[in-house]
């Protein structure tokens, strides 16, 4: 009877202890659902992970989008491609000198308080050119070209150039981020993660990262445009684009950062909350393929260009992007990049009957009759396009072009292989043709261009090679790469900029495909203001976003306006403005009102507690 | 006999441990491409920082330089940093990680337990009557839904449309609590959607096992003679079960050794920090530091587990130490 007893009265208590874990799990949700309206907070969702915030050894994206929020530069790059003043007021760049002056705007300051000044800008290219960390930190080789860098008095910052070195502006205006002295002198650079409280001097400033969920940032009073309308900023990061879809339509996150699949954007409009934009300053990346040269028959001009004429990148552009990208011009660099593109420069359009007859000239026949083109020494006409696995979209343009291939009697078939095998096997010229992707068009195009034609970046076969993998070798070339980077001369560059797209388009070392259009999406239910032209998510954006009051009385007037401003003055790019007249806004910020804890949470902890004490108790007076 | 069979038990993993952690050195490294490059070619890293990165991680030296340099960071515990999050120490990225993924995997791991069992004894007990038959279809079907399918129709109709649970990451960002309570119902209610998918697509094999295990004990003779004794069917079930359990412990034991390994599907379709998408990612990249470390981790905690397994059954059936060793 005892025993049994026992058991009954164990069992009780286990079914009591299980009921009130299971009462306060669901009272926990209430509570969490039931939480009083917390001031407004915009959430930009990003797919990645943060690695530091450190501006000099960064790489991850999404953290990239927190350092550039947080790290300013001298100039920003806008929507029109023109080097606009930033943290710089304004800029000369003297010829004759070789002397770059840098004047930076009155009354900086860090947002710890701490003023900015020009004593920040030389230590920080100091760190890059001339320290113990120059080796790490210098990734542009910018030692070669700059003799100094030295305060004239607070405000002006001078370069001093050993030679003419045209994308100076690029580097040292748009390219490096200004850090604070009185900390970062206290600090190992290379190794320092920044995580615990950078400080910086953007919009808005560092307050919370939470590790694989979400950095947490507010409004800095400090930044020189003023302090940004909305208050607090949540960055969250997302493991998979599918869930970042899912909670922008959810209405877990106002925007995103990054670009939409095309095929995405038929859902998303179809949400009256979410609007898609095509931000003019997100530049895109470029989808090309790049021949080996070294290798017969890809190392005969005629050949490339018979390709070249099988391929139709309408088609690739309407199948693969859904119309979202452009096809690119052959000569590499490309209309969205601005000054830079040769309007005369291009691309082949598809004409299959003049692929055949080129490759009948070069004797490429197909003597035995099976669909195929045999060499003209008799072996069959067989190449592989090599491409990386696991991005559909690289696979299907690389399928489209096999099956052109095929109808023009070159038996063409897709390799797909690891990002690390294809790298690998490119960079030591162990493949025929290799469809590849690129970003970076909004960079200085002697980026765009040198590195990747210039023949001392193509070591012979078995070398690795990271850009110039396809060993394009030609003098008339290097000289004009050569002579485009050693001028201060902006006419003259854009001269042999010109020049070299032409030289590229004709001897077709590669094919550029298209360039894409990167969409984006964000929420209209919460915030106005969204600034289209700059991307979303863009500083610009965020300066000019509000919240979007309930009670507002809206849109007296819509006024567009497009204004073109002088470089002197300070955010002003080309762009459309919708400038909306609101009569009364009532701001529905309001400072979190502290409420109590709901007494349920209490009473059912003190079950819980009280029931473990009796279930003690009990064992207790048992034993004894 | 214990001790002896305990030592070679000890000595086999330990053979196991370095064969493994030789295996984790080769095969990375075997395969074409070097981490620098993988990286400058994904975040357009100029040449110039290739070459400092190679030198920086030593893997211009000859490979038994390397290999020594390997078995001496791993065995000191100095892991070093990652490559892909440079500065960050693989340490560091490991920790933060672990105990969402120890939370996530250690609380599905109870519930498939319980459930797989729990549906397993009910099913085997009651054998071929048609309680039996649901269970085990169900099972079966369930089984073969791919598991990322059902979690995205979960984080679709519980997150999205019914707007029950969160559709994603382990905490509401940005969200100021107010107390612990606060924090604590908001990490469990942004783990019931995972864990709720996760046990759905796991329990099915323990069911299985457990029923099939139960129906061959019940039909053995010391289970007609307790009959015969007249015991109630409660006894009977504890001294069937006793044995029955065996495999499912076995399985469970194997389960909780690749708790470190994280769930690289969960955590990518919830977007929950964790030890799994880490691991897919070093692989990825070839971050050879956190590889390295992941799976020191991996190979330790798997071997310890089936060798707390093994010693289970030694308390569970005691036959075993006389068969072995």
């Amino acid at each position: 009877m005892y025993r049994y007893s026992s058991r009954f009265n164990k069992s009780l208590l286990a079914l009591g202890l299980t009921i009130s874990i299971l009462t306060a799990y669901l009272i926990g949700f209430a509570g969490v659902a039931s939480a009083a309206p917390e001031e407004q907070v915009l959430k930009v969702g990003i797919p990645g992970e943060i690695d530091n915030f450190n501006p000099f050894t960064g790489i991850l994206a999404a953290a990239g989008y927190v350092r550039g929020l947080l790290y300013q530069t001298l100039l920003i790059l806008p929507a029109n491609r023109s080097y606009t003043p930033w943290l710089a007021e304004s800029f000369t760049v003297d010829q004759n000198a070789l002397k770059v002056v840098f004047k930076l705007r009155p009354n900086l300051r860090w947002d710890d308080g701490t003023p900015l000044t020009s004593k920040d800008v030389v230590f920080t290219f100091n760190l890059i050119l001339n320290s113990t960390y120059s080796k790490v930190l210098d990734k542009w080789n910018l030692r070669n070209y700059i003799e100094y860098v030295k305060a004239l008095d607070d405000r002006t910052v001078e370069f001093k150039l050993k030679s003419p070195f045209a994308p100076v502006l690029w580097y040292l205006g748009a390219q490096v981020a200004i850090v604070p002295e009185h900390i970062w002198s206290k600090v190992n650079v290379t190794e320092f993660k920044n995580l615990d409280n950078p400080v910086g001097c953007g919009p808005y400033k560092f307050v919370k990262y939470t590790p694989g969920v979400s950095v947490e940032l507010e409004a800095n009073p400090y930044f020189f445009l003023g302090k940004p309308k909305i208050q607090r900023l949540v960055v969250v990061l997302y493991k998979s684009v599918d869930a970042l879809m899912l909670d922008l339509q959810a209405g877990n996150i106002d925007a995103i950062y990054g670009s939409v699949a095309p095929e995405l954007v038929p859902v998303l409009l179809k949400n009256p909350n979410v609007r898609v934009a095509l931000p003019l300053a997100s530049m895109g990346s470029m989808r090309f393929m790049g021949f080996n040269l070294e290798k017969y028959p890809f190392n005969i001009t005629e050949f490339r260009w018979a390709i070249a004429y099988a391929i139709n990148k309408e088609a690739i552009v309407n199948t693969v992007m859904l119309g979202y990208a452009e096809p690119a011009a052959d000569g590499w660099v490309q209309p969205v990049q601005g000054i830079w593109y040769n309007p005369n420069v291009t691309y082949v359009k598809q004409n299959l009957t003049k692929a055949k007859e080129i490759l009948d000239k070069l004797g490429f026949i197909d003597r035995n009759g099976d669909g195929i083109r045999e060499t003209p020494d008799g072996k069959p006409l067989s190449i592989s396009i090599l491409t990386i696995s696991g991005r559909p979209e690289f696979e299907r343009s690389a399928e489209l072009i096999m099956g052109w291939l095929k109808q023009i009697g070159i038996d063409a078939r897709v390799e797909a292989q690891a990002l690390g095998t294809v790298d690998q096997r490119e960079g030591v010229g162990d493949f025929d043709i290799g469809l590849m992707g690129l970003a970076g068009l909004g960079n200085d195009v002697d980026w765009w261009i040198y590195e990747r034609f210039h023949s001392s970046q193509a070591p012979p076969l078995g070398t690795y090679a990271p850009r110039n993998w396809f060993r394009y070798r030609n003098p008339e070339a290097d000289q004009l790469l050569d002579a485009q980077r050693s001028t201060l001369d902006l006419e003259l560059r854009k001269q042999y900029i010109y020049k070299l797209q032409e030289i590229i388009a004709r001897d077709k070392p590669l094919i550029p495909l298209y360039v894409t259009k990167p969409v984006t999406a964000y929420r209209i239910d919460k915030f106005e203001g969204w600034n289209e032209v700059e991307g979303p998510t863009s500083i610009l954006s965020l300066m000019s976003l509000k919240p979007k009051g309930p009670e507002v009385i809206t849109v007296a007037t819509t006024v567009v306006t497009s204004v073109t401003q002088p470089v002197t003055q300070p955010v002003t790019i080309t762009q459309t403005q919708a400038v909306t007249v609101a009569t009364t806004v009532t701001s529905p910020v309001t400072s979190p009102t502290p409420t109590e804890v709901p007494w349920s949470l209490y009473a059912v902890v003190i079950v819980v507690v009280v029931v473990i004490l009796a279930f003690v108790a009990f064992r207790v007076a048992r034993k004894t | 006999m214990v001790t002896r069979f305990l030592y070679v038990r000890l000595l086999r993993s330990l053979i196991v441990f370095l064969t493994i952690l030789l295996i984790v050195f080769i095969l990375p490294r075997a395969m074409p491409g070097n981490p620098a490059s993988i990286l400058a070619n994904e975040y357009q890293l100029p040449s110039s920082t290739v070459k400092v990165l190679i030198e920086m991680w030593k893997l211009d030296r000859p490979w038994h330089e390397q290999l020594i340099a390997y078995f001496q960071t791993l065995f000191t515990g100095q892991w070093g940093f990652s490559y892909k999050y440079y500065p960050r120490t693989v340490y560091e990225l490991v920790m933060e990680r672990l105990p969402w993924t120890l939370l996530l995997l250690g609380t599905s791991s109870v519930t498939v337990f319980l459930t797989g069992v729990g549906l397993g004894v009910i099913a085997g007990w009651r054998r071929n009557t048609k309680v039996d038959s649901i269970i085990t279809f169900s099972a079966v079907l369930i089984y073969a839904v791919p598991y990322y399918w059902l979690a995205l129709l979960f984080q679709y109709v519980f997150g999205y449309l019914l707007k029950w649970f969160p559709i994603t990451q382990a905490l509401t960002p940005g969200m100021i609590y107010r107390n612990v309570f606060e924090y604590v119902a908001d990490v469990l209610w942004h783990l019931t959607l995972p864990v709720i998918a996760m046990t759905l697509t796991a329990f099915a094999s323990y069911t299985l096992v457990t029923r099939n295990s139960l129906v061959d004990i019940l039909s053995e003779d010391f289970i007609l003679a307790l009959k015969a004794m007249g015991l109630p069917d409660r006894t009977i079930m504890r001294h069937a079960l006793r044995n029955a359990l065996l495999p499912p412990v076995t399985m469970l034991a194997i389960r909780l050794g690749t708790i470190v390994g994280g769930a690289v599907l969960t955590e990518t379709v919830f977007s929950y920090p964790g030890i799994g998408y880490l691991i897919y990612e070093s692989i990825l990249y070839k971050d050879y530091p956190v590889l390295n470390a992941a799976f020191f981790m991996l190979s330790i905690t798997i071997i310890v587990a089936n060798l707390c397994a093994d010693l289970l059954y030694m308390l569970l059936d005691p036959r075993i130490r006389y068969t072995r060793g």
